[in-house]
């Protein structure tokens, strides 16, 4: 229902908001990217692990136990996330994670002024490197560009930049596999 | 008088007849004896006598009964030699007749016959020539099936050679950039690959 989309949108943006603010607040940048690094590995485990999520939308279990259970699964995450975690739950929204992350990405662009790059190699980046993918996103993208590394040894090579919902794929697996359609049409 | 009364006085003049002829020939062999000469060729008129008069009581006689039975029965005998050639002249028309008919039945079956022949000619020929050209045309379909089915198995091992090499060209560049590259080498063509790699607001 169009109202109900309307107040799960409001929510979210409250709880992306409260989380960012909370941890800016303690942390800094570090403590957000960090809160921002196990959210998105808290989204990949709810999407392999159903079970959680139905426990936590479950009315046979009090809010209370509900919001304990989360924060007893994920309390090795930082404490503003743990605890946003088990409200989620509490309230019968843990479903709305993969929208809080997204509202906490752009709020990280918008309100700390900082852009994310998530960046896969199959080899580790140098300082050299490293300078040259933040200049390219600034040049590109503006704001305090901040690289996430991500070994990945099942890449050939090249590389794989991601920021938020724009992506540069330069591996080779993607180059020969476009080789290989292309050597299949001629 | 019937026909039998006529017989029997008939009969009875001929034995009268008879009776005379028995009498005068024994008379005049009595007198022949007695006589010679030229009067051995002359009739004696006491033997001639009794014989014309016996001939024509004789004739009369067969005049009157004899010969109307037999021209009666040469009349009947006439009748109906007439009446067998009337009956084998109209047979010999009848014949004829039919023989002309048969002759004109036999020319129309011959006519009919040829005909006949010359149609079954005609239709031979017409169903040979479609036959020839129907089977012309399978032939042709079925090499033109042939060939599209070579050239269809031509492209198909053509795609499967192509796909072969570019799945064996790949699968070689893979194992050469996976396992043959260093951490340096490798960092330089990401290099390479960002320098040269489009914009983030490209798409």
């Amino acid at each position: 229902m169009p109202a109900n989309r309307f107040l799960e949108k409001a929510e979210v943006e409250v709880y992306a908001n409260t989380l960012l603010d909370s941890l800016n607040s303690t942390g800094g940048i570090d403590a957000v990217m960090e809160a921002r690094t196990q959210m998105e590995q808290v989204v990949a485990y709810n999407r392999s692990h159903t079970d959680l999520l139905n426990v936590s939308s479950s009315s046979e279990y009090s809010p209370e136990q509900r919001n304990n259970l989360v924060k007893g699964v994920f309390k090795d995450t930082s404490p503003a996330l743990a605890s946003m975690l088990g409200i989620m739950a509490e309230r019968g929204g843990l479903h709305m994670l993969p929208r809080v992350l997204s509202a906490f990405n752009e709020l990280i662009r918008s309100k700390l002024g900082v852009t994310v790059v998530d960046v896969v190699t199959r080899v580790p980046l140098d300082d050299h490197l490293r300078e040259l993918i933040k200049n390219k996103a600034f040049n590109e993208l503006g704001g305090n560009v901040v690289l996430r590394e991500q070994i990945d040894e099942n890449m050939l090579g090249g590389i794989i930049m991601n920021a938020g919902s724009k992506r540069i794929d330069a591996s080779m697996n993607t180059m020969l596999e476009a080789a290989r359609v292309a050597l299949k049409r001629a | 008088m019937t026909v039998i009364q006529k017989t029997k006085m008939f009969g009875s003049g001929i034995a009268a007849a008879f009776a005379c002829q028995q009498f005068v020939p024994a008379v005049a062999l009595a007198e022949e004896e007695a006589e010679g000469g030229i009067s051995l060729i002359l009739p004696n008129m006491v033997e001639f006598i009794p014989m014309l008069v016996a001939f024509i009581i004789l004739w009369a006689i067969l005049a009157k009964f004899g010969w109307p039975v037999f021209d009666k029965m040469l009349q009947k005998r006439s009748d109906t030699i007439q009446e067998n050639l009337q009956k084998a002249e109209d047979a010999r028309i009848e014949g004829e007749r039919i023989l002309a008919e048969y002759k004109q039945e036999l020319d129309a079956a011959k006519q009919q016959a040829a005909q006949i022949v010359a149609d079954a000619k005609k239709t031979g020929e017409a169903a040979k020539a479609g036959i020839t050209e129907a089977a012309q045309k399978e032939a042709a379909d079925m090499i033109e099936k042939a060939r599209a089915a070579i050239e269809s198995e031509k492209k198909a091992a053509a795609a499967d050679l192509q796909h072969s090499v570019a799945d064996t060209s790949v699968a070689l560049a893979s194992k050469l950039f996976g396992e043959g590259l260093s951490v340096e080498e490798h960092r330089a063509l990401i290099e390479r690959y960002v320098n040269e790699a489009g914009s983030f607001n490209a798409g």
